[in-house]
């Protein structure tokens, strides 16, 4: 029953290739000189993207208190690498986006899941470090593996929802049926279109932070941010468990005296911020 | 309720009034939780003060007590089951605790 990742890889070979807008964003925000001028040109060639992200940067999620209009002006006062992971996200949702003919899980309610996911642990990061911009694409890529599981392997993926309905963690369901994790199998994405270190990290090890060698503070945040995001049911993973959070990653970020349903309320209040720009709010919520 | 320095705003404050311009126009509005966004662009746009609800009416104000904590009951009925593998660890339970109190105040 078991396939090997070659076999993994070998089918995901009709895995569409990265965007040639992302790759030239990568480009261009790689340079040291890098102006708003600079990513808004390559932004602005993509009238659905642009207008995607200015709904994302008005939303009441960034606080602005003037609209944005253009996305030189979203780089100006949102910052460049803040504007470059919301291309990042709302390009990865776009191509992955659209909900296959016969999937096993529920593919919008797992995107609310990702960006509940990036909200919590941007926020949770944000307590201890500056600047969770990354840790907020990590969130939202965290488990681009089942997305990719569920629309380029589906019959493997239905025969891995099948064991874990009968009561075996999707993780070891999914060890047990494809001998790979999700996570695994969202490194291979990273990979091929060439994502920064630290986002493959928070992909790849977002269940077992400690094996990370790069970005442990953001791989923690997730992992955390993860397990937050089922225990607020923001969005539905299709692992509805919540599942024990690494001792050392909740130490990195609570303390004892720490009021977290303070934090809680601010995890909550941000998600419904910022669903509805992702046009992601369920229809009878 | 209580005035607040732009300065000394905190992510998770409560707004108590609408913070309006010089015009009149309303900016953000009451009851906002502030976020760090939300505090940068008061900061922007030059607003010195805000009007914030007390530490001690910020959250379930207008939600007595009793009311309160059935809800946070219900809550804790819902998310056991969801907790079903890690409830035994005391930083997990304390989790599942403060999210029935969170969900409690949304819902």
């Amino acid at each position: 029953m078991q396939k090997s990742l070659q076999a993994i890889i070998d089918s995901m070979s009709d895995l569409p290739s990265m965007p040639d807008i992302l790759e030239e964003l990568f480009r261009v925000t790689n340079k040291p000189t890098c102006s708003s001028k600079d990513v808004a040109r390559v932004l602005e060639k993509d009238q659905g993207l642009t207008a995607k992200l200015l709904r994302v940067a008005n939303s009441p999620f960034y606080g602005l208190s003037r609209k944005v209009d253009t996305v030189e002006r979203a780089c100006t006062v949102l910052g460049l690498n803040s504007v470059k992971n919301m291309a990042l996200s709302v390009t990865i949702m776009d191509v992955f986006g659209s909900v296959g003919a016969r999937s096993s899980f529920d593919v919008v309610e797992m995107w609310r899941h990702n960006l509940g996911c990036a909200v919590a642990a941007k926020t949770v990061f944000e307590t201890r470090f500056k600047s969770g911009d990354d840790v907020f694409v990590g969130g939202i890529l965290h488990d681009i593996g089942k997305i990719i599981l569920d629309t380029y392997m589906q019959d493997e993926y239905f025969d891995v929802m099948k064991v874990h309905n009968s009561g075996v963690t999707l993780l070891d369901s999914e060890i047990r049926v494809l001998g790979r994790t999700h996570a695994a199998v969202g490194r291979i994405l990273a990979r091929r279109w060439r994502f920064p270190e630290n986002v493959e990290a928070m992909i790849a090890f977002h269940h077992r932070p400690k094996d990370t060698k790069v970005a442990i503070e953001q791989v923690s945040a997730v992992h955390v941010g993860n397990e937050i995001a089922k225990a607020l049911m923001l969005g539905r993973s299709n692992e509805m468990l919540v599942m024990p959070i690494d001792k050392s990653c909740w130490d990195m970020f609570f303390n004892s005296g720490d009021d977290l349903v303070q934090l809680l309320l601010r995890i909550q209040e941000e998600f419904s911020q910022i669903e509805d720009a992702y046009g992601l709010r369920p229809k009878n919520g | 309720m209580r005035e607040q320095d732009t300065s000394n705003l905190v992510p998770g404050m409560r707004l108590a009034r609408d913070v309006k311009d010089a015009s009149g126009m309303v900016m953000v509005k009451e009851g906002t939780v502030l976020s760090d966004g939300i505090i940068a662009g008061l900061k922007r746009r030059g607003v010195s003060s805000v009007m914030v609800e007390a530490s001690d009416d910020k959250t379930g104000a207008a939600m007595d007590t009793a009311e309160l904590k059935d809800k946070i009951l219900e809550q804790m009925e819902i998310l056991r089951p969801l907790f079903s593998r890690c409830s035994n660890m005391e930083w997990m339970a304390s989790l599942m605790k403060a999210a029935a109190s969170a969900r409690a105040r949304r819902h």
